[in-house]
């Protein structure tokens, strides 16, 4: 039984850290429709497209929104720049959204798509 | 930044900071137990870049913890696995580890075998004297380690006298055994010298120890008996 023990302590730490560091690639997926950041981005593209800035503004809350419940479920899990990235992408987002700027609103969406994709790889 | 708020840096090297202790826990202990002392200088290079590794899986938020960590377990994988092979074969640990090289043979230093390992002669020199031989003459063979130790065989003449040639009978070496510390008796030690508490709390009484919380450490040896040491040492009293 002490044997059993001294063997099932470091088994069960190394197996605990391994899910721990390569959890990410789960946890990221989202839990409920408010938290699937893809989805809203993907749908985000489609209204870009059509120009309907006034919808893009919530869109953009919303993608804020999901992508801080998702930080710090993945932040033990993923680099640090990696969510910096999505970050700055968000930022960036905001002000084309702003300024209108049809292409530049789908640049960042889809480079939203890349990096989120980048996260866990 | 707003998400520094959510990502806690401090955090998340904290987090990883216990990866990286307990995973160096494990390993090392996988490793054994080969003192510093006696490492080679591969296995110290080996220990430097384990411990840099799990230094960066802690400290290194710019990548994630899983390649570092994975750098950690194939080096420890890759040591256990040369340690298996120089278990099972000779030649592969004369080939890996190297082996011993006799540097000093009736008291000629063998300048071949010191070139060949850039073993220089103040090196030579040094370690005699660290093993308290100030003349060469006075050494049989000197024996240059596979960690860099010097292993000296005195000649016979030169070698120190012990009670054996003396002839002087010496009482059997035993080993310490504690049975209190820290103020508490161990009671798995008294049973391994087949002596009771009631025992112990008598001698302490003779000493005029009325409780076993007194007592720092307390010692038991089979040829000099009981040494005990209190917690109030009275070396301001002695002194005065």
């Amino acid at each position: 039984m002490k044997k059993f023990i001294s063997y099932s302590i470091p088994i069960v730490t190394l197996t605990v850290f391994i899910l721990l560091m390569l959890g990410g690639n789960y946890l990221k997926k989202p839990h409920n429709p408010s938290e699937d950041v893809i989805a809203i981005v993907e749908q985000s593209i489609s209204h870009a497209k059509a120009e309907k800035w006034n919808i893009l503004s919530q869109d953009i809350k919303d993608i804020d929104f999901a992508w801080h419940k998702i930080i710090p479920r993945i932040q033990f899990s993923v680099e640090r720049d990696e969510i910096y990235n999505i970050s700055l992408n968000l930022a960036r987002l905001r002000g084309s959204i702003s300024a209108e700027d049809k292409s530049s609103t789908l640049i960042e969406l889809n480079e939203i798509i890349e990096n989120w994709d980048e996260l866990t790889r | 930044m707003k998400e520094g708020v959510i990502m806690n840096e401090g955090l998340i090297v904290l987090v990883r900071g216990i990866v990286g202790f307990f995973t160096l826990l494990i390993f090392t202990r996988l490793l054994g137990k080969q003192q510093i002392s006696q490492l080679t200088f591969f296995d110290y290079v080996v220990g430097i870049t384990i411990g840099s590794t799990a230094s960066t899986l802690t400290t290194d938020l710019t990548s994630s913890a899983w390649p570092h960590w994975v750098g950690l377990f194939t080096w420890t994988a890759l040591c256990i696995i040369l340690q298996l092979i120089t278990l099972k074969s000779k030649t592969a640990e004369k080939y890996l580890d190297g082996e011993p090289t006799i540097v000093i043979s009736n008291g000629k230093i063998l300048e071949d075998s010191m070139k060949k390992f850039r073993y220089t002669i103040s090196d030579l020199l040094s370690q005699l004297r660290d093993k308290d031989i100030f003349d060469i003459g006075d050494v049989a063979y000197a024996v240059l380690e596979k960690d860099g130790q010097l292993s000296v065989l005195k000649k016979t003449g030169c070698d120190s006298v012990t009670p054996k040639d003396l002839k002087i009978k010496t009482s059997t070496a035993n080993i310490d055994v504690e049975i209190i510390y820290d103020g508490s008796i161990l009671q798995d030690n008294l049973n391994i010298i087949n002596r009771t508490e009631k025992w112990l709390i008598k001698k302490l009484e003779n000493k005029g120890i009325n409780d076993a919380s007194e007592v720092f450490l307390a010692t038991y040896n089979a040829s000099s008996g009981l040494h005990i040491d209190l917690y109030e040492d009275h070396i301001k009293e002695e002194n005065k």
